[in-house]
């Protein structure tokens, strides 16, 4: 009896730790929010809340701009009052140590209404968090992490943001699940303090303050999202004939800082897409992995308020600062020697590195886009050619996703593609049929 | 100005040198018609191609309710609550996506804030005009045109001051095709219209007064699920040659780069009057690809992620 007790008991025990195991696969995401969806979440949430009925909305009040929700107005924020402090929270699990009024009764109304949202429960503190705003301030608090105004410290204006100021960044990074609602996004939980400004009272102190709970959804702006929704998104043929060595590639040169390489790559992958679409990728699906490459490239421009390119120490949104490399060398880099340097937009210049790539060993090394050793061929379709660059429009092999190369049309002509007659030639740049010298009369 | 010159000297002619009556007439008649016509034109009218994919029918009522709410202190009792959603005017517009068994069965574009009241069900009527012109909807001319590429929808027979795109089981309550929470993410565009608005929009979006019916699956055999009709306002942006011109003229950019752009533009345009709307389709991909290149280098990534993704929209408009 005791060994069956013994038995459930380490059963239940490793049950329990894979059920913990489960969710324990949640990754360090970045995320930008900006000014603007944290004052459009107001409207967005007050939408949610009137969709959810009395039942589960119980309560809930019109009043001009807004609406009124368990003792809480959201209302006028970006115009009457002014955003103060954003606090993204971890999830509704926060409720009850932030709203303890009518003995809590409040706090479990909202949980029970935010509950409805699909909120990503994630797990604090969260990481490098930084704003590109003006006396603003970011800190690790209980349940979340606050971004707040000066304003709210220093009973002035200092910071306070209307939604003239909507490009304004809030950024984060966060151990959030894997699951996420549509688009890829994370849905947050978050609070917002607004307050008018002291020019409305005429200079005397008379602030008005209001507070308000809302949800945002954002995506995050890492290599790995968008290796995801590249596979989602994308049929898998057109990713692996096509898309999955340019997004590694990007993923090691984001990891090496060469941000140069990475904006070409990005601009290369966008470009791909555009050429295949629509016939070997879905027109929505493009649009899709086109917004997450762009979403990415905006990852890459934040520069915290504080940085400052040029002060000798590297700071986020910096790959390097004079001679402060962040640890970075040729060598670790992936070239075989020399000396790196920092460019004064606090870019890391590789100039002064050496690459010494031996193609055709299998390795994938810097100025190669393609390594497969033995399997390099300048005659098969879609293979890493032999000079170690991935097949291309203009090599003379007729790949996957061609319809003919400059000078070889596959042996077709405008009748075999339904015309009556005429020239058929092949576009340079997409090596696609150019059929517009061909005849429709018959 | 110079018309009326002419207009004035072939006048003071007729006057003087006799000429049959009956001619002069047709004569007064034919120039008051011209004069009348071209001054009522609107000085910067334009036709403007719109697509919409399931999921802007979808969540269209949510942002609208956001909207609204926002707006509320401006529209007083135009805007309320009631039964679980947001009322505007005398219509509910209750979220699909709370609610996944409701669907939507019938989209009309209505031809704004005067054009709304005469289309919509009597119930409807009060107090739109104003609640819609507070909200900003556009008014547009007719003739209009629609298509749909989206399974088991029809384009409905046109009627003044509103386009409608339905079902194709409306009429017999066969919800076959109907949209609703699953197509929330569905951003395949399936419908398409072009309308003759009386201003510009240049490189913003167009406020568009629109009438979606939808309906709850019936509760008993042979009955019709329960209908209604919501009247909202959406932001689109227009997918045409001219919002990609308007793209190219507002952003910063040397003149080689614009001239070749504007010239692959002129490109399409042929093609579209000559009835080639597949080249014209291909050649703006071609405009997106060369933007795709110069992007960080000569276009700031702003300005090339938005020509980009209006030229894959416009693209796509055009293999209706």
């Amino acid at each position: 009896m005791r060994g069956l007790r013994q038995t459930l008991r380490s059963l239940a025990l490793a049950l329990g730790l894979l059920a913990w195991a489960g969710p324990a696969v949640a990754e360090i995401m970045t995320f930008h929010l900006t000014v603007g969806d944290a004052l459009a979440s107001v409207g967005r949430t007050n939408a949610f809340l009137a969709s959810l009925g009395t039942k589960n909305a119980r309560g809930l009040k019109l009043v001009p701009g807004g609406t009124k929700f368990a003792g809480l107005t959201c209302a006028g924020f970006g115009d009457v009052y002014a955003l103060a402090s954003v606090k993204v929270l971890a999830g509704t699990g926060a409720f009850p140590s932030l709203v303890t009024t009518k003995r809590g009764r409040d706090a479990q109304t909202l949980a029970t209404a935010f509950g409805l949202a699909g909120l990503t429960t994630w797990a604090p503190p969260a990481l490098d968090a930084e704003t590109d705003l003006q006396f603003w301030s970011a800190a690790n608090v209980p349940h979340g992490l606050a971004f707040t105004a000066e304003a709210l410290l220093t009973g002035t204006d200092s910071g306070l943001l209307d939604a003239s100021d909507g490009a304004g960044i809030f950024r984060f990074r966060a151990n959030v699940p894997p699951t996420a609602v549509a688009g890829g996004a994370h849905r947050f939980l978050v609070e917002l303090i607004g307050r008018t400004s002291s020019n409305d009272s005429g200079g005397l102190v008379a602030f008005a303050e209001q507070r308000c709970f809302t949800f945002v959804d954002l995506v995050p702006l890492d290599v790995g999202a968008l290796e995801r929704l590249v596979d989602e998104t994308l049929p898998q043929a057109y990713v692996q004939n096509g898309l999955a060595t340019r997004v590694q590639l990007l993923n090691s040169a984001l990891g090496r800082r060469d941000f140069s390489t990475a904006l070409e790559i990005m601009a290369y992958i966008v470009g791909h897409l555009i050429a295949r679409t629509p016939d070997h990728a879905e027109p929505a699906a493009a649009r899709r992995v086109v917004t997450g490459v762009f979403d990415l490239r905006r990852g890459l421009d934040f520069r915290a308020a504080t940085a400052q390119c040029g002060n000798g120490t590297r700071e986020t949104g910096e790959a390097c600062d004079g001679a402060d490399l962040g640890g970075f060398t040729c060598e670790n880099t992936g070239y075989a020697s020399g000396t790196l340097s920092c460019e004064p937009s606090c870019f890391l210049n590789f100039d002064g590195c050496v690459a010494n790539p031996v193609c055709g060993n299998g390795v994938l090394e810097i100025n190669e886009e393609c390594d497969n050793g033995g399997q390099n061929s300048d005659s098969v379709p879609d293979a890493c050619r032999t000079d170690c660059k991935r097949s291309y429009c203009g090599d003379g092999v007729i790949d996957i996703f061609e319809d003919c190369e400059p000078g070889n049309l596959g042996g077709f002509n405008c009748v075999e593609l339904g015309y009556g007659g005429g020239t058929l030639k092949c576009d340079k740049e997409y090596c696609e049929f150019d059929d517009e010298n061909c005849r429709d009369d018959f | 100005m110079s018309e009326i010159v002419v207009l004035s000297l072939v006048l003071l002619l007729l006057i003087l040198r006799p000429v049959p009556l009956p001619l002069v007439r047709r004569f007064l008649t034919l120039s008051a018609f011209v004069f009348v016509c071209g001054g009522s034109l609107p000085a910067v009218a334009a036709e403007r191609t719109f697509v919409l994919a399931p999921a802007d029918l979808v969540t269209a009522p949510d942002l609208f309710g956001a909207k609204a709410l926002s707006r509320s202190a401006l529209l007083g009792k135009a805007v309320g609550l009631r039964r679980g959603a947001v009322r505007f005017a005398k219509s509910i517009c209750p979220s699909l996506v709370a609610d996944p068994t409701r669907k939507i069965t019938r989209v009309r574009v209505l031809g704004g804030p005067t054009g709304a009241p005469l289309v919509v069900g009597r119930s409807l009527a009060t107090g739109l005009t104003a609640a819609l012109t507070a909200m900003n909807a556009s008014t547009w001319f007719p003739p209009a045109s629609a298509t749909t590429d989206q399974a088991s929808w029809v384009v409905e027979p046109p009627v003044a001051d509103s386009i409608g795109f339905a079902t194709a089981g409306f009429a017999v309550g066969n919800h076959t095709g109907a949209l609703g929470k699953d197509d929330a993410t569905n951003r395949i565009p399936g419908f398409r219209f072009t309308i003759d608005l009386p201003n510009d929009p240049g490189t913003g979006t167009v406020e568009i007064a629109l009438a979606l019916t939808t309906e709850l699956p019936a509760t008993r055999a042979g009955k019709p699920g329960k209908r209604a009709e919501c009247v909202m306002v959406a932001s689109f942006v227009p997918v045409d040659v001219e919002a990609l011109r308007d793209l190219v003229n507002a952003t910063p950019l040397g003149n080689v780069t614009r001239n070749r752009l504007l010239f692959i533009l002129q490109r399409v345009q042929g093609f579209l009057d000559g009835g080639h709307p597949d080249r014209a389709a291909r050649n703006i991909r071609t405009f997106a690809l060369e933007v795709a290149q110069r992007s960080d280098t000569e276009i700031l990534p702003a300005y090339s992620e938005a020509m980009i993704n209006r030229a894959n929209a416009a693209a796509e408009a055009l293999s209706f």
